[in-house]
């Protein structure tokens, strides 16, 4: 296994910061703060170092420190026995990617730091739209599988053409016969696409039940699951020969993954309608948690876990457990009001880091 | 605040407007030309006009010639049986440099792509056709780029071409030759995995 260790960032114009550095413990970092001081700031672009953009979905200009016209970030990451830097820039308009200074393309720097991030905003993700679950999806794989990534930016191309042609055709100024060069590879790309996101999704199953189990509820029955219209080639033809009139009339490709969803049930019920927040703050957690461990076996690398104001809700027995449970998980990154909030309890060879310090 | 005189600055606005030159690329193409004897500079004039007046489209390929039928479609040595079908007159240009393709060409000047406004009609399919019809062709090649326009284009014209009773090949995706299999990337990479073949 190798361990990832983000050693050391530099912010600049990031958030609430001017310009800070901050170094890290190879284990659990405690990030440690009042309401307001910047926490979040903190791991918000420890996170964008891994996904180059927001966890808590926050527009790339909205992050720009007030004032400023671009911001910088650094990382030094350890892996084994090499180090490497990264850097990412933006200026509105213009985002880079450099590893040890040489350029990459974002979707070739993905995956070089993979991090898992859990924090309040992803509560959007049980109650909003499809397409932030269908977002939070495709960011995860893409952590993971390179080839994943091209083949949605292929696939995002496709449906503009096929979208575009749609039109032309409602306009008279194409033929409907010129739409089967694009079905047929709409319809390969798409069923890759899908098979890809529900394998996902299904190897996390069985760490979801039993962590849920173990660590929320004994009795309740937690299951993640990819819905989706098309199973297979002749299904997915099928439905495009059905609705190619409603096709044509929209000008808009109406079945494919960029019409999928994410559901989440708890014991059978769907968990947006049902379940408390704090029931869907858990389910999120638990799913990320299981993704550590996936992770873990894919990348045979050990992700950087960043939560994000995780102990709210979580009574001090669950706080312990969760803690005993990121022990072995390698970097942590957690944000937390005050150590009182686990009565001290410290595990060995955590660092501990006040953001009021920071600042200087 | 005006920088160059307003001839230079026009010569390096129609530079400008050449594929792959930027702004600064231009000034300093255009300060070249300048520093150069007039009879040089006149000679590219003189080439770049006479190229554009004695060049048009072969009637039988669409490729680009000064003859008619082009050089390719009247050599009685290069098989009468085969054609090549290709997106751009350079595509032509590249096959040939491989000199195992011994066959016709044919050249679309384009491919499909809705957002571009470009659909089959816009394309040299209609000649390609009537030429299929008349001659003694069997085999239609499809070499267009692996990309999704080169893919889509491919794909209608297989389509169309399948009524011909014609055999219809396409380039195969692959490693490229000579490099290390570290450096493909990965797509590419999974692509060769998917098209492998049985050797020995």
């Amino acid at each position: 296994m190798i361990l990832l260790q983000l050693k050391k960032m530099e912010i600049h114009n990031f958030r609430s910061y001017r310009q800070v550095t901050v170094l890290f413990g190879p284990e659990i970092n405690f990030i440690v703060g009042p309401n307001a001081s910047g926490k979040s700031n903190l791991l918000e672009a420890l996170a964008y170092l891994g996904y180059a953009r927001s966890f808590r979905w926050h527009e790339d200009r909205q992050l720009i420190n007030w004032g400023a016209e671009s911001f910088l970030l650094k990382g030094e990451l350890q892996s084994n026995f090499t180090c490497c830097q990264l850097k990412i820039t933006y200026t509105p308009g213009k985002k880079e990617a450099f590893i040890n200074d040489a350029h990459y393309r974002l979707s070739d720097y993905l995956g070089t730091y993979p991090v898992i991030s859990f924090g309040p905003d992803d509560l959007y993700l049980l109650k909003g739209p499809p397409a932030l679950r269908r977002q939070f999806l495709d960011r995860e794989i893409s952590q993971i599988d390179r080839q994943y990534c091209h083949q949605l930016r292929s696939y995002r191309h496709i449906l503009l053409q096929r979208n575009r042609l749609l039109r032309q055709i409602k306009d008279g100024q194409a033929h409907i016969f010129e739409l089967d060069p694009w079905n047929e590879q709409l319809i390969t790309l798409g069923l890759a696409i899908v098979k890809r996101r529900r394998e996902f999704v299904d190897s996390l199953g069985e760490t979801i039940s039993k962590l849920f189990k173990d660590f929320i509820d004994k009795s309740a029955d937690l299951v993640f699951s990819y819905k989706t219209a098309i199973e297979n080639t002749g299904e997915f033809q099928r439905l495009l020969e059905k609705s190619i009139k409603a096709e044509i009339n929209s000008g808009a490709t109406l079945y494919g993954p960029h019409r999928d969803d994410l559901n989440c049930t708890l014991n059978g019920y769907e968990i947006r309608y049902s379940a408390s927040q704090g029931q869907q703050r858990a389910a999120l957690l638990t799913f990320k948690l299981a993704e550590v461990t996936y992770f873990n076996s894919v990348l045979k690398e050990r992700p950087g876990v960043i939560l994000d104001d995780v102990f709210s809700e979580l009574d001090l027995a669950k706080r312990i457990a969760l803690l005993s449970l990121l022990r072995d998980k390698g970097q942590v990154f957690l944000s937390l009001i005050d150590l009182k909030d686990i009565e001290g309890e410290v595990p060995e060879n955590s660092k501990v880091i006040k953001v009021e310090e920071l600042r200087g | 605040m005006q920088y160059y005189a307003q001839p230079v600055a026009r010569l390096i606005e129609e530079l400008h407007k050449l594929p792959g030159v930027g702004p600064k690329t231009a000034q300093r193409l255009a300060f070249h030309i300048l520093h150069r004897p007039e009879e040089e500079v006149r000679a590219l004039a003189e080439a770049i006009l006479e190229a554009r007046a004695k060049v048009h489209y072969c009637s039988v390929c669409a490729n680009l010639t000064d003859v008619d039928p082009c050089r390719f479609c009247s050599d009685p040595e290069r098989d009468q049986t085969v054609v090549c079908v290709v997106e751009e007159a350079r595509d032509v240009v590249a096959l040939e440099k491989t000199r195992q393709f011994r066959g016709l060409y044919h050249v679309l000047h384009g491919a499909i792509s809705p957002l571009e406004g470009i659909g089959p009609e816009k394309l040299k399919i209609k000649e390609l056709l009537a030429r299929l019809r008349s001659g003694r062709i069997q085999e239609v090649i499809l070499a267009t780029n692996a990309d999704a326009e080169g893919e889509a284009t491919a794909l209608y014209l297989a389509k169309i071409l399948k009524p011909l009773g014609l055999k219809v090949t396409r380039l195969a995706y692959g490693l490229p030759v000579g490099g290390d299999l570290e450096y493909a990337d990965e797509v590419t990479l999974a692509r060769s995995l998917a098209g492998r073949q049985e050797i020995g």
